[in-house]
């Protein structure tokens, strides 16, 4: 039962890491091929910025404040490890690691409703 | 004290003496430094006794922690002395009143 | 870097960073593997113990334990029974013997209850046997690192039917399951006065295996204080009441111990050098957060195959993706030896040196000395049940049992509420021993700010936790701590590499400062990791019943530990990185398979019998020992990278050299 919470926190900070890795130039490039205009960079580094901090109310709810805040920051830690990794390794196959992370979140937010 | 200043001046200018003096004094000065603040933190707070004591040790190390990066950060030998001296002082002066009797 | 020469911040912040980092650099990453190893020390003592192994924590058999306290000490003033959790699925039974100071117990406990982390899993929902009982997260009272303590069974006082000794081990507490029966127990003096006698033979007994105990106490790195902290006295398999002896092992306790204070040398020097290196460590990570010019704009930045600039980019992400968890571990390593390293606060805050930690108050109950028998326990079991539904039951303690003033004490798991309450802050429901009426129970006061504060800090570095996941996210963030000090280390031969070269073909041979560096990086890094394999290893191959075979594992640790670094002196930089690289990872990795031959359980066997942290164990093993062989596989393959302006022919320069 709490997997669902964890597996919907660790969704909501690989969906987070890669809209906010597309909104950097140097990343962009690596996942879109070319820059994608500023305007667009910064929808993406707004809703990386909002799914990381939703992250956190999963957390909460399951573990309590103090260690709710420990486990989101455990959480993000690894995410943005792997997020990192594949943008090192597989630039492209971030599209698909965003299109999987959202259809995460969705799934675990019905599991754990 | 023209005697004061060519000393500093030399010190200043050899490299040697210079890190050596810094890193002496990141160590041992900032050390000091901290426990004196410890003292003076744990004293004179308002806060009840074992959250003092509690407070004053993690803001203490915070101290630590700051007067090391001001010894490495400073242009000159001097400077990275007084910083370590002055709250020195002001914390001798601060447990000083704190105590009563005003023996640490 | 000059400092009589003007420079700018991050200049000097980038000289302090390199030699806080490196001078202490191979010690702390000594502490961060111990120190990431003993989030799972319970685990981990657990494994070391393969008579254990096959314990069958489905079913409680409570009339048995029960039955044995009674046995073993009749006249004791205090039963404890801690229940199986998915950290340790055996049962474990103490007592506290007459005329032991109920106060040191408390203490003890305390202490135990500060040093043993009781950090639980959150409890699994499985139907239990018939009776429509629900498992229980763990807990503990009185967290042990038990010292084992053996003990003869003394001359003709053995017992038909006994196994005979004790075993104490350290362990953590857990959950109870109850079978359906129901019986009233018998808590009182069975056997008459034979079973005085054994008693007291067993006392008896005691007192020259304390200072064996003692020893074995100092081997694992010392239990706390004095009295220490108790192991249970014996350890049954839950289903079947049968004894378990696991061999004396030095434990996770070895690593946990090492990681802060060391080994060998006095306590208080080991905890004042591991102190230091924290407060080096703090300025380290402080002057590298300085030092970065783009932390958030690098923040995803890994280029391989670029030589220094891939080592940097290493460094940095080990470092900044687990940040806070880096800043938060050495902040609370330094609180948690606050009053150690800066005593001045204590002195003035209490100058007539009164002691402020307040003492756990064990309410002293004297038994009144008329026998009555105790109460059927399943019931209150079953109200602890009902009131702490989500967290369950983590201990049980008899204080008189079989007296008539005797009071049962349930209580909740040590750890996993929040982390702002700090450690001792289990509840607990105390019934009448012998009519089975709820008694009141004081409540802890609530935390101060202040007090909050430092209690998140320490309870985040101590890893007390009620569910595995923010502990195996602890132990990634260590490992990812570890790799950051290793990386660091490695970079700095890196960076001078040149140099090294220049005195090379100057002279012959590396430059003193460098091969020093090389020589404690090799041995600092894989050499470590090379004795940890080694102290697993020895724990299964030294015969399990040799006299002080815990010390013998300690001394293997140590031995190819010091063995690396003679290895290092002798061989040249990148084949002893290789050669130990591949001999830890192949240590390491061999794990899950040295433990069904040595006596233990297969994977295959600890999936079927569901042992949690067998799997856990094997696993982690596995993936670490396999990652390390990878290592020694790059670095095999390892070429330098040739730069365009090296591969250019060599200008031949005929005019005399300017001055450096």
């Amino acid at each position: 039962m709490s997997l669902a919470f964890d597996l919907l926190i660790l969704a909501l900070a690989l969906f987070g890491f890669c809209a906010l890795s597309a909104s950097m130039e140097r990343h962009a490039k690596q996942v879109f091929g070319k820059l994608p205009p500023s305007e667009a960079r910064k929808r993406y580094a707004i809703v990386g910025w909002v799914a990381l901090v939703l992250a956190l109310l999963p957390a909460i709810h399951a573990y309590g404040p103090s260690t709710g805040i420990a486990v989101w920051v455990g959480i993000l830690a690894v995410s943005a490890t792997g997020v990192a990794l594949l943008l090192t390794y597989r630039p492209r196959s971030l599209h698909f690691t965003f299109s999987i992370a959202l259809a995460g979140v969705l799934l675990t937010t019905l599991m754990g409703w | 004290m023209k005697i004061n200043a060519n000393f500093m001046f030399f010190a200043d200018r050899n490299p040697r003496i210079n890190i050596s003096l810094r890193v002496l004094m990141a160590i041992f000065g900032s050390y000091g430094l901290a426990l004196l603040g410890a003292a003076a933190l744990a004293a004179g707070t308002l806060v009840a006794k074992p959250d003092a004591v509690n407070l004053a040790i993690m803001l203490s190390f915070l101290l630590y922690l700051l007067s090391v990066i001001w010894v490495f950060a400073t242009a000159t030998l001097l400077k990275a002395a007084l910083g370590l001296l002055v709250p020195a002082a002001f914390f001798g002066l601060w447990l000083a009143l704190a105590t009563p009797g005003g023996t640490s | 870097m000059r400092f009589d020469q003007p420079r700018g911040l991050r200049q000097s912040m980038s000289w302090l960073h390199t030699w806080s980092g490196l001078v202490l650099g191979w010690l702390l990453f000594a502490i961060f593997a111990t120190g990431t190893l003993s989030f799972f020390r319970n685990e981990i003592t657990f494994w070391m113990q393969p008579e254990l192994h096959r314990a069958d924590k489905n079913r409680i058999d409570l009339d048995r334990a029960l039955q044995i306290l009674a046995w073993e000490a009749p006249n004791a003033t205090q039963w404890s029974i801690t229940f199986p959790s998915p950290r340790n699925p055996t049962l474990g039974l103490s007592w506290q013997a007459p005329g032991q100071n109920q106060g040191a117990g408390g203490r003890d406990q305390q202490e135990g209850a500060r040093e043993g982390a009781s950090r639980e899993a959150r409890p699994a929902r499985e139907s239990a046997g018939g009776n429509g009982e629900r498992p229980r997260g763990e807990g503990g009272f009185a967290a042990r690192e038990g010292r084992p303590v053996r003990e003869n069974a003394g001359g003709g006082g053995e017992r038909a039917g006994r196994e005979g000794g004790f075993a104490a081990r350290s362990r953590e507490d857990g959950s109870a399951r109850r079978e359906g029966a129901a019986r009233s127990e018998r808590a009182g003096r069975p056997e008459g006065e034979g079973a005085a006698q054994q008693n007291d033979g067993r006392q008896q007994g005691e007192a020259p295996n304390a200072a064996g105990g003692q020893q074995q106490a100092r081997a694992q790195g010392g239990g706390g204080g004095g009295g220490g902290n108790r192991g249970p006295r014996i350890v049954l398999d839950p289903a079947t009441g049968a004894q378990l002896k696991g061999r004396e092992t030095a434990g996770g306790n070895f690593l946990y111990r090492f990681h802060f204070e060391l080994y060998g040398m006095d306590r208080m020097w080991g905890r004042w050098i591991v102190g230091i290196a924290t407060m080096f460590m703090f300025v380290a990570i402080i002057s590298g957060v300085i030092v970065h010019r783009n932390i958030f704009k690098d923040f995803f930045t890994f280029r391989p195959a670029k030589g220094k600039r891939s080592w940097l980019d290493a460094h940095n992400a080990s470092s900044v993706l687990s940040l806070p968890f880096h800043i938060v571990i050495t902040f609370s390593g330094l609180l948690l030896f606050g009053n150690m390293l800066l005593p001045t606060a204590m002195q003035s805050a209490y100058p007539d040196g009164m002691n402020m930690r307040a003492r756990m108050a064990q309410e002293a109950t004297p038994p009144s000395g008329e026998r009555a028998p105790l109460v059927d326990l399943v019931p209150l079991l079953a109200i602890a049940d009902e009131t702490w539904q989500s967290r369950g039951i983590g201990s049980l303690t008899i204080i008189n049992p079989g007296d008539r003033k005797s009071i049962v004490e349930i209580r909740q798991p040590m750890a996993g509420g929040s982390l702002v309450s700090g450690r001792n802050m289990a509840e607990s429901l105390r019934f009448d021993g012998v009519t089975g009426e709820p008694l009141a129970v004081t409540q802890a006061p609530p935390p101060t700010t202040v007090q909050a504060i430092s209690n998140v800090f320490i309870m985040l570095h101590r890893g007390f936790f009620a569910s595995p996941v923010p502990r195996w996210l602890l132990f990634l963030a260590g490992i990812g701590g570890a790799l950051m000090v290793a990386t660091g280390l490695v970079m700095w031969c890196i960076a001078r590499t040149k140099e090294k070269e220049k005195h090379r073909v100057e002279s012959g041979r590396t430059p003193f400062g460098h091969r020093l560096v090389e020589v404690c990086n090799v041995a600092g890094i894989a050499g470590l990791l090379l004795a940890i394999g080694a102290y697993f290893w020895a724990n299964r191959l030294i015969p399990a019943d040799l006299l002080q075979r815990n010390l013998w594992e300690i001394r293997v640790f140590f031995l190819i530990w010091g063995a690396s670094g003679v290895h290092a002196l002798l061989r040249d930089y990148k084949r002893a990185w290789i050669e130990q690289l591949a001999g830890a990872g192949f240590l390491i990795a061999a794990l899950p398979f040295l433990n069904p031959l040595t006596g233990g359980l297969s994977l295959f066997g600890s999936i079927s019998l569901g042992q949690g942290l067998l799997i856990g164990f094997d696993l982690a093993a596995l993936l670490i020992g396999l990652s390390l062989f990878y290592a020694a596989r790059k670095v095999r393959l390892h070429v330098p990278r040739v730069r365009a302006t090296q591969a250019a022919p060599p200008f031949v320069n005929l005019q005399p050299e300017e001055s450096a």
